[in-house]
């Protein structure tokens, strides 16, 4: 369900930029997918 | 919890093509820096292709950064999205394998993560196509996605 979508997109979006890496590259692709998953939901092939 | 769904679900349909507009904005944005470094040094990357055993290492270092040119072009225009990500697909998959995998996964390291994510970005814009804020919906309408 999109419920799981917004748990994870909460979740990241809490996690703010990867300070690890010190660029915002990788978590800006991350925004962009869940972004795609938000707007188009899972797809067929999930558990719910 | 159905309603939530339903609600979710209708603010998601309305961004569907924005959701696609970033994805081809962030991918040209991703490819420029690539193709302009390419055809600046297009001996070096020539000469590199060739040490890695490519087949034509001239003809290929010319032909994959025309190839990213033109993605950044088209990717932001939104015309033709479907055609170009095949190449860049490809692209990608063969960054991966000979380049990127002995890596890793980690972006830090050079490793592979960032060009698999891009595939996927391109595989979901050759799946949905381009979206509404493009040339291509532009031109033909509803008929195109």
């Amino acid at each position: 369900m999109t419920i799981m979508l917004v748990t994870i997109t909460t979740v990241y979006l809490k996690q703010g930029f990867d300070t690890e890496s010190n660029r915002f590259e990788v978590p800006l692709y991350y925004f962009i997918m869940l972004f795609v998953l938000f707007a188009y939901g899972e797809g067929v092939y999930g558990l719910i | 919890m159905k309603q939530l769904h339903l609600f979710l679900e209708n603010i998601g349909l309305k961004l569907q093509d924005t959701a696609l507009l970033l994805m081809r904005l962030v991918l040209a944005y991703g490819f420029y820096d690539p193709a302009m470094n390419k055809f600046k040094n297009m001996e070096s990357v020539g000469g590199w292709f060739e040490a890695m055993g490519y087949p034509l290492p001239y003809f290929s270092a010319y032909l994959v950064a025309g190839m990213e040119a033109l993605g950044v072009l088209l990717l932001i225009t939104g015309f033709a999205v479907r055609l170009i990500s095949i190449p860049l697909m490809i692209i990608m998959i063969v960054a991966i394998t000979t380049v990127h995998l002995k890596h890793g996964f980690d972006a830090g390291s050079n490793g592979f993560e960032v060009p698999l994510y891009y595939f996927i970005m391109l595989f979901t814009l050759f799946a949905f196509g381009s979206g509404k804020y493009s040339l291509t919906y532009l031109l033909c309408g509803k008929k195109r996605a």
